[in-house]
């Protein structure tokens, strides 16, 4: 037995000095910083511009792609590959090419270049949401740096929708050359180029010498996926990333503590929801889904589920889009007189009601406290979990009563929150899940959409907030806010609302 | 022996394609359109309907059946993955070889502790020793994996700073997952071999071992444990088969790129040839992991191997 206690014995002593002998964390920390490293939880589905509009792929695409336009810190539309653009009329806009960009692989950008990436992005269906009215077909280039986009009718928020990484100028050989491997061989002309893409583990950048504009400081980018929230901040704790994306709110004030890791809290273009199914009873009861909405405390439920992060909602789009009515109050909370308006709905009794949701667990969260609050007001809530494939069918249907989603605002113009979510045309599978219909909304909306003078959009934009807060085909509870962990020593960190970062301008 | 494994690859071919039917046919009737949910609740109709088209979900049960098997038998083609648009079959071989580490590794974490420490303890029944590695391999079975694997990178890697907490760029990334699942399914194994120890190192043959004057490490690792090993290999065999089929939890906290977490995000988004082809490889690997058993138990007692060439 003597001997079998000293092979434990031994194996024990050299399993804790191998494991003592390798000091791995404090190796990595030691050397030059040539890498940032960024944790996000998922894996792009495709790198193929094309391909996805899913945000992890968007964030790594931005580092490698460009498109002819973007915003500016500020929101607005300012160059990117096209230097200059002139509006001929409200279905035709020229694009004047940069000239002298050149591709990762060396090809200098054309407006071929720009033909090319305009009829593949007419044949994705990821980018049929954010081409709008585009005509591609009387698209074309005019000369090698010049080209002229046609719309079949005209859309006030093309310029916007044209910064969607859907919309990315690939190079046509490049591109042709990739064949079926185009989802794994990016080619565009950002900042970072393409090196390896370990599937469900790492997308590795490296710096691209000759881009045209500010060259980026640090050379390699690596984006790293850990699915799990307290892994990934275990690693921007431990010095493993120097980027933890998506930090849950229960870690802030731990991560708060620590000198070497500063928070970033960050707008987003999402807004989360309860939505009525308006055009069925007793849902198409203007006075009852008042009643619930006054019955709801959002400020608690932001406190409570969402710790304080986020912004408790006012209305269908928050302050980070463009257009927002910020004139609009907070809808008023006051069990007593939602009674009242129950009452006066014709339920004086209360009702007994249902919400369905999917297994996201803060949906979840806020349905139990709806629930409990609704209670107060003599409505009975029955919370409902169904698997996301399901519930989306029952929505898209308009077979519930209440559910919970959220929104987001890819584009960062108003249309495309609102025409999709409240014009009567796009019920059901087109986007206005809650079935909601008002002629003069659906009038706004409209104009808001074919008008291309930006004042004259927003104004409309402006009243049909007003009218879509009055009438209530949702509970809008939370404009989600993002939080990353970074290290201290990373500078001039930032991260945009549509998830975008700018880490050519990042160093050590 | 060649002939009785030939018998029971071949018995897999009925095992396999019954699989590949009853996947492909819940994959079907589960609700949730996969073009929707390739493209998202904001896509436009006509893109959901060029999805379908692309996709062949238009075609009715029996023709989309009969071109999925039809594409495996003759060109061994698994089609491609909705969400990647890549071959399902690289897809998954990119993942496995992952999987196949890291559940080697964590069974024999486990076969090692959990036999030394089952053996020690049955041979010193109600010492002290056995009583506290009993309590230990309790908590080992009721601690979850996936709290246990946080709880050993607070301690490793945050406080200590020995091992990295996530990835799998060097072996001693695979330190604390392999310990992870190894300890836990290590005291399943030591309970297994205490058991079975007990009831064997009380039969007559030992004694007879004994009175021969055998020394006493002879009697048990040669002629006890042998005799003890055949419900240890199936518990080890079966926690094999499992693993194999990765293990969700593990793989989110320790960002190992294994089958089980991409098999699972393939259900809720609809992925369906993902789902098909994993399943198929799941159930191939568990197959072969049971022949494999089965073959491991007539080097451990000859009575069985005699068995297969009566077969």
């Amino acid at each position: 037995m003597s001997y079998l206690r000293k092979i434990l014995h031994v194996l024990f002593t050299a399993a804790i000095l191998i494991a003592a002998s390798q000091p791995v964390i404090a190796a990595q920390s030691g050397t030059p910083k040539d890498t940032i490293t960024v944790a996000s939880g998922a894996d792009p589905k495709s790198l193929d511009p094309y391909g996805t509009t899913d945000s992890p792929a968007g964030r790594i695409a931005s580092q490698i792609f460009e498109t002819l336009v973007e915003r500016d810190d500020a929101g607005n539309i300012v160059p990117s590959l096209a230097e200059s653009w002139e509006v001929k009329d409200p279905t035709t806009y020229v694009f004047h090419i940069r000239k002298g960009v050149k591709f990762h692989n060396g090809e200098e950008l054309t407006a071929n270049d720009v033909k090319f990436s305009f009829d593949k992005m007419s044949a994705s269906p990821h980018a049929s949401s954010v081409t709008g009215t585009i005509d591609f077909a009387n698209s074309k280039a005019i000369d090698k740096y010049t080209f002229e986009m046609k719309m079949s009718e005209p859309f006030g928020p093309i310029l916007n929708h044209l910064c969607h990484g859907v919309t990315a100028i690939v190079n046509e050989k490049g591109y042709t050359e990739s064949g079926s491997a185009v989802n794994e061989k990016p080619i565009g002309t950002g900042p970072y180029k393409f090196v390896s893409w370990k599937t469900a583990d790492s997308v590795t950048l490296t710096k691209f010498d000759d881009y045209w504009g500010e060259k980026a400081k640090v050379r390699n980018l690596v984006f790293r996926t850990i699915p799990e929230a307290a892994s990934r901040v275990i690693e921007v704790e431990t010095g493993g990333v120097d980027v933890a994306l998506q930090v849950p709110p229960s870690a802030v004030s731990r991560l708060e503590k620590d000198k070497d890791i500063k928070i970033g809290i960050q707008e987003t273009f999402r807004t989360d929801f309860l939505a009525f199914t308006c055009n069925k009873a007793p849902m198409n009861n203007v006075k009852l889904r008042q009643a619930i909405n006054m019955g709801i405390d959002i400020n608690a439920i932001q406190k409570v589920v969402f710790r304080g992060i986020g912004m408790a909602a006012i209305a269908p789009i928050g302050p980070s889009i463009r257009g927002y009515n910020k004139d609009l109050p907070h809808h008023e909370y006051n069990p007593e007189k939602a009674k009242k308006l129950l009452s006066e709905a014709g339920y004086p009794n209360g009702l007994k009601l249902t919400l369905t949701s999917d297994e996201n667990q803060e949906r979840l969260d806020v349905a139990e406290m709806v629930q409990a609050q609704l209670a107060e007001i003599g409505i009975n809530l029955e919370v409902i979990t169904l698997e996301r494939g399901k519930f989306i069918d029952d929505v898209i249907a308009g077979n519930l009563q209440m559910f919970a989603l959220g929104w987001t605002t890819n584009t960062g113009d108003p249309d495309y929150a609102l025409y999709a979510s409240f014009h009567t045309s796009m019920f059901g599978e087109g986007g206005n899940m809650s079935f909601y219909s008002n002629p003069k909304v659906d009038e706004l909306l409209t104009k808001g959409r074919v008008l291309t003078d930006d004042k004259t959009r927003m104004e409309a934009y402006y009243d049909a907030q007003k009218i879509i807060w009055a009438e209530v085909p949702c509970v809008f509870y939370l404009h989600p806010q993002e939080i990353t962990a970074y290290s201290a020593s990373l500078k001039d960190f930032n991260i945009f609302p549509d998830g975008r970062s700018d880490f050519e301008r990042m160093y050590f | 022996m060649a002939r009785y494994i030939l018998h029971r690859l071949l018995m897999m071919v009925p095992v396999l394609l019954g699989v590949m039917v009853i996947v492909f046919t819940i994959m079907y009737m589960t609700p949730g359109d996969p073009a929707r949910m390739i493209l998202g609740e904001g896509a436009k109709p006509e893109a959901v309907a060029q999805v379908r088209d692309e996709l062949g979900l238009n075609d009715s049960y029996v023709i989309q059946l009969f071109r999925y098997v039809k594409n495996i038998v003759t060109r061994f083609d698994f089609g491609l993955s909705y969400n990647t648009r890549k071959p399902v079959i690289s897809e998954l071989l990119n993942r496995f070889p992952t999987t196949l580490k890291l559940a080697v590794l964590s069974v024999s974490i486990s076969v090692l502790l959990g036999v030394s420490m089952g053996i020690i303890s049955a041979t010193r029944q109600y010492s002290i020793f056995d009583k506290l590695a009993t309590s230990v391999a309790l908590i080992g079975v009721s601690m979850p994996t996936f709290w246990a694997g946080l709880m050993y990178v607070i301690i490793f890697s945050v406080f200590l700073g020995w091992l990295p907490a996530s990835g799998s760029y060097g072996w001693q990334y695979w330190i604390l997952p392999s310990f992870t699942l190894g300890t836990h399914s290590a005291a399943t194994i030591m309970r297994m071999t205490r058991s079975s120890m007990l009831e064997v190192i009380r039969q007559d043959y030992i004694r007879t071992a004994r009175a021969k004057g055998q020394k006493e490490w002879v009697v048990i690792l040669v002629h006890a444990m042998r005799n003890a090993m055949i419900p240890v290999v199936t518990v080890a065999g079966l926690q094999f088969g499992v693993l194999l089929g990765g293990s969700i939890l593990i793989e989110s906290v320790f960002a190992i790129p294994g089958i089980g977490k991409y098999i699972i995000d393939s259900i809720k988004s609809r992925d369906n040839p993902v789902v098909q082809g994993g399943v198929l490889l799941l159930a191939l690997s568990f197959s072969l992991v049971n022949l494999a058993v089965d073959i491991l138990y007539g080097f451990i007692d000859p009575r069985i191997k005699s068995r297969f060439r009566s077969n």
